[in-house]
């Protein structure tokens, strides 16, 4: 799976802290988002769509 | 704004602050446990139903030492640490099973192979810990890029 997080980030010019404070989990965790490491569960995906008010299919993209 | 270093080795959420708290407080009481019984079973020559409660006492503590790393994985609210916190229990777990099994054809075919006391649980720690160093330094490069 691919993502914008850190477009939308950029755009909006936020640190992964402030991301990672917003969505209630770790630095680590959005740089893992971010960097393709580690793809979210469901609510933690939602969440990330809540806050950048956008659809999930707009920030993550299946590769199939 | 600009990118903050993520200090690896600090507790970072509450669970996590938590878990060291009960792991430190519990290896503290094993070692209490563990100085108390051998010394009761060396010096002051207790036997019968005694000495087996001296050798199963300091054991509690090691059982204890599982269920805080349980409560940790309910409380932590990451999904991200949590997953490689498992991740790091499952290369213990697979390290001491494929050593036990090793161990075990040894017995059964040579009579030979068996370990030292406890060293099944010092190498579960050991690997949880070097696994969970490995996944750090892994964050920690790709924080870099």
């Amino acid at each position: 799976m691919t993502n914008h997080l850190k477009t939308l980030r950029a755009e909006r010019e936020w640190s992964q802290a402030y991301l990672a404070e917003k969505l209630e989990v770790s630095r680590q965790s959005v740089n893992a988002i971010e960097t393709g490491r580690y793809d979210p569960s469901l609510p933690l995906a939602f969440k990330i769509a809540r806050l950048f008010g956008t659809k999930i299919e707009e920030i993550f993209q299946d590769e199939v | 704004m600009a990118k903050e270093k993520d200090m690896g080795c600090m507790p970072k959420s509450k669970a996590e602050r938590r878990y060291v708290r009960r792991i430190l407080v519990t290896m503290t009481v094993y070692l209490v446990l563990v100085v108390g019984a051998t010394w009761a079973v060396r010096h002051a020559h207790v036997h019968g139903w005694l000495m087996y409660v001296c050798a199963v006492v300091p054991s509690l503590a090691i059982v204890r030492m599982l269920y805080v790393v349980g409560l940790y994985l309910r409380e932590e609210t990451d999904e991200f640490v949590r997953q490689q916190m498992v991740t790091s229990i499952l290369w213990g777990t697979a390290v001491v099973l494929g050593l036990s099994a090793v161990t075990d054809f040894l017995r059964g075919y040579t009579g030979k192979g068996d370990l030292p006391a406890f060293t099944i649980f010092i190498v579960f720690w050991m690997v949880f810990a070097l696994a969970q160093g490995i996944q750090s330094l892994r964050n920690r490069a790709a924080s870099d890029d």
